[in-house]
């Protein structure tokens, strides 16, 4: 967590539609010493990630206007960037089994920064 | 001849020769004759010439005598000076002396005369004692003829009587003395009880009763009672001559002369065997008749068409609510009749028994009970009767079927019932016999699924095989299970193949019926179009989920301004207020969504919703204006977030924090190259000199910047120029609408 210090800066990219809730999402990945992206659908993350890259962290939201939905870029991220730590939110239905990528956590909205962090520690330990 | 000879004759020719020939002796004549009354003539009866006279009698001697007195004399008939007897000279020549005597019967009525005739005249005529002789010749001639008379007429009645008795061949007639012994016995007797006459004359009666009646005395206890009373009624077997028996119906009554003495006795029987089993025959069917009536509630009617009398039973009578006793008419039918019925009934009735008319009437029609009032159905029957070709006689029977005419009904109106039902429905009724695998369908299969009348299979397979592949073999199974096993009701959803290739859902509910064994003969059911219910099930499971994902996505939203306004806190009085204002103002956004159809709202009623909290009662410092631009349900709650900071700040440091200060809200859609850009322009005038830009960006700045920047493809300018804070927004319209 206090390893920012010591290495470069880790990237995470927040793709949710809902201004608020992005704003929410960015401040609590940067208290958790992120340097966060924001785009506002699953497509332009899709765009960032093919185009400029250099992502270590997708947090994601399900459901976004656009071709692809969350899950979708969370199956590719998995798939072509296996390196990416994939974490998917959201406040409708619950992923079935298969659906998520066997790395990839769910978190369910609404959620407390707490519960982000410890998402995420887990997933560095793991 | 008036006066045959007769050989029965009681008085016998020879006693009126024997007074003519006395006569002509007596008086001392050659002739005598007696001639009779033959209408207006006289004609010669008996008549005496002495032996060896000249001149011989003409056989009508005496046909023009003429009696003018008792006795008369004419001395010489050639001097009679009226020659009142010449024409007896003319047809007798030689006659001179003539005496004649009238024959006159008690009463005075002249019978004849009684004469005598000489050729030789004599003047002094007859002594007093030849005239005496003569007048006592005549007495005794008179005598003669009564006595002829009387025992002709005697014997005439008595042959008449024997005649009548004999050609009375329906009857025995016995005639008995005394002692019961047979003295007469007619050809009706003969014919009936196989004896002649002759075989029973002296016989005594006992012989025609049977051995028992003997034994018992009957024949002697009969003539005692017809001497007590006058006559013995006789019913009873009796025996012919062959040992037949008989069934008698007759009478035995003593014979009286007329003094009243007991002659003898008079039995009179007819046979009345085949009456007697006719009678029982037709009491017999009498009986059968009147219990085939009890048992099978039929009336009957007679009516005479002759007459135009009608008579009905008691039956047909509480049929027509009458009293038994009651008079009745054609009209009184016409007039139990339902008004309904009248008519026809009336023209039926009568066109059969037109001249003409089939004679045979077979119907049915309702009574209204004269009396009772009570309404009845009734099936009539009737047939007219012909006389020389002529109908005479309307017979025939009603019943009561009332009873059956109500379960009619009511199968009627329960099938009337179940066919408005199975149309009111729409339910595709089906009724599957199991043995011939076939399927009768109602019209609703075919309106239902689009199904042609000829496209339907009547069978079970062509149901099975229109039910959706993935639902078959369960169906199958779950409907088999029922037939196969005890129970009865069967019901299954399932997706079943509609003419256009859709499928509709189905739900399908079947009653089995069992024969005797328990074995399944047949069921019954009713396909139910679900589909309308199932995308309504659809629809509510995608509201309830839809309702989830809001309720959870406010839920993150409220999360989060919880979260940014904490993490910003200076103080907690002061984070609790923004808190609580933040929340407001996304309920009442929350409204404006929820009033308009949650996916979009106007934009006039999204700014207002957001200002209004804000608004300085009784003025008009807050100015807002601009096209009616319909908001997408997340632009919207941006927006009015956003306007409900901006107007915070406002109230806080800028134009709303004094007395006069005004805020602008401008809002418009700028027609660009490529899309349609929505702009928004807020600014301040009249407030408190601006400084410059805040040291920390807020909450509200950061998230405005966030909703309409660069993420969303649009730019964010705030100035915070002296005079007054200005923000302007510009983003493309679709992200305001998406």
């Amino acid at each position: 967590m206090n390893s920012s210090a010591a290495s470069p800066p880790v990237v995470a990219l927040v793709a949710e539609d809902e201004a608020l809730l992005r704003m929410e999402a960015a401040d609590t990945l940067e208290e958790a010493g992120f340097k966060v992206l924001e785009v506002t659908s699953a497509d332009a993350a899709m765009r960032h990630l093919e185009g400029t890259g250099g992502i270590d962290l997708l947090f994601t939201d399900v459901n976004m206007p656009g071709e692809l939905n969350g899950l979708d870029l969370a199956r590719a991220v998995a798939d072509r960037w296996p390196a990416i730590t994939i974490i998917v939110c959201s406040g409708a239905t619950r992923p079935q089994p298969g659906e998520l990528p066997p790395r990839a956590r769910f978190i369910d909205k609404p959620y407390s920064p707490g519960l982000v962090k410890k998402v995420l520690r887990e997933l560095r330990a793991a | 001849m008036p006066w045959p000879d007769d050989s029965l004759d009681s008085v016998p020719t020879q006693s009126f020769d024997d007074v003519v020939r006395l006569a002509a002796g007596l008086c001392g004549a050659a002739h005598a004759v007696i001639c009779l009354q033959a209408g207006e003539r006289l004609q010669a009866h008996a008549s005496y010439s002495a032996a060896g006279t000249a001149g011989a009698l003409a056989p009508d001697v005496c046909a023009d005598a003429v009696v003018t007195d008792e006795l008369l004399i004419v001395p010489d008939l050639l001097d009679d000076p009226e020659q009142l007897h010449r024409s007896l000279l003319a047809r007798s020549a030689g006659t001179r002396f003539y005496a004649a005597v009238s024959l006159r019967s008690a009463d005075g009525t002249v019978l004849g005369v009684l004469c005598v005739l000489d050729p030789a005249p004599r003047r002094d005529g007859l002594t007093s004692e030849q005239q005496d002789c003569l007048r006592s010749l005549a007495r005794q001639t008179v005598t003669l003829l009564e006595l002829r008379s009387e025992a002709r007429v005697h014997r005439a009645q008595r042959i008449l009587h024997e005649r009548i008795l004999d050609s009375a061949m329906d009857y025995a007639i016995i005639a008995m003395d005394h002692g019961g012994r047979i003295t007469r016995w007619n050809g009706g007797a003969e014919r009936i009880l196989g004896w002649r006459e002759a075989e029973v004359l002296g016989e005594p009666t006992h012989l025609i009763f049977t051995p028992e009646d003997r034994a018992a005395g009957r024949p002697e206890t009969e003539m005692q009672l017809a001497l007590a009373r006058g006559s013995a009624p006789d019913e009873r077997w009796h025996m012919r001559k062959d040992g037949d028996r008989f069934w008698a119906s007759g009478e035995l009554m003593p014979l009286k002369d007329e003094n009243g003495t007991v002659q003898g006795f008079l039995k009179i029987l007819r046979d009345r065997t085949q009456q007697r089993a006719n009678e029982s025959a037709l009491r017999q069917a009498q009986e059968q008749l009147r219990l085939a009536v009890e048992a099978t509630h039929i009336g009957i009617f007679d009516l005479d068409l002759v007459t135009g009398e009608l008579a009905w039973d008691a039956r047909v009578r509480a049929l027509f609510g009458l009293p038994p006793d009651m008079p009745v008419s054609y009209d009184t039918f016409l007039a139990g009749l339902h008004p309904d019925d009248r008519g026809w009934v009336d023209a039926t009735v009568r066109s059969a028994l037109a001249p003409g008319g089939s004679g045979h009437v077979e119907i049915a029609y309702r009574t209204i009970g004269i009396e009772d009032g009570v309404e009845r159905w009734l099936a009539a029957t009737g047939q007219a009767i012909l006389q020389d070709g002529r109908k005479t006689r309307f017979i025939g029977t009603v019943r009561d079927i009332t009873e059956g005419r109500l379960a009619e009904q009511a199968i009627r109106e329960t099938e009337e019932r179940y066919r408005l039902a199975a149309r009111a429905t729409n339910d595709a009724i089906w009724d599957w016999n199991l043995a011939s695998d076939h399927i009768r369908w109602n019209e609703a299969v075919q309106t239902l699924f689009g199904y042609a009348a000829d496209e339907v299979g009547p069978s079970g397979s062509w149901w099975k095989s229109h039910i959706h592949p993935e639902d078959r073999e369960r169906v199958k199974a779950s409907i088999h299970a029922v037939i196969d096993g005890g129970t009865e009701h069967w019901t299954d959803e399932y997706r079943f193949l509609r003419a256009d290739g859709a499928y509709a859902y189905i739900l399908d509910r079947g009653y089995v019926l069992r024969d005797g064994s328990g074995r399944a003969v047949r069921m019954i059911g009713a396909m139910l179009d679900i589909s309308a219910r199932k995308r309504a099930e659809e629809h509510q499971r995608l509201l309830t989920g839809e309702l989830q994902h809001r309720v959870k996505n406010t839920l993150a939203l409220v999360q989060a301004i919880a979260s940014q306004t904490l993490r910003g806190a200076t103080n907690p009085e002061g984070a609790r207020d923004a808190l609580a204002a933040r929340l407001i103002s996304l309920g009442r956004a929350h409204d404006i969504l929820t009033q308009a159809s949650w996916t979009e709202a106007p934009i006039p009623d999204v700014v207002e919703g957001a200002l209004c909290p804000h608004r300085p009662a009784g003025t008009s410092r807050i100015r807002t204006g601009g096209p009616n631009v319909l908001l997408a349900a997340k632009p919207a709650l941006s927006l009015a977030l956003a306007l409900h900071e901006l107007a915070t700040n406002a109230a806080k440091y800028g134009a709303l924090s004094n007395a006069t200060g005004v805020v602008s809200v401008r809002w418009y859609v700028v027609h660009a190259d490529d899309a349609p850009r929505f702009c928004l322009n807020w600014s301040e005038l009249g407030g408190p000199t601006v400084s410059g830009p805040p040291v920390r960006r807020g909450f509200g700045s950061r998230l405005i910047e966030r909703s309409f920047a660069a993420e969303v493809g649009g730019e964010v300018e705030m100035t915070y120029a002296p005079t007054g804070f200005t923000c302007r927004l510009e983003v493309p319209l679709a992200s305001m609408q998406e």
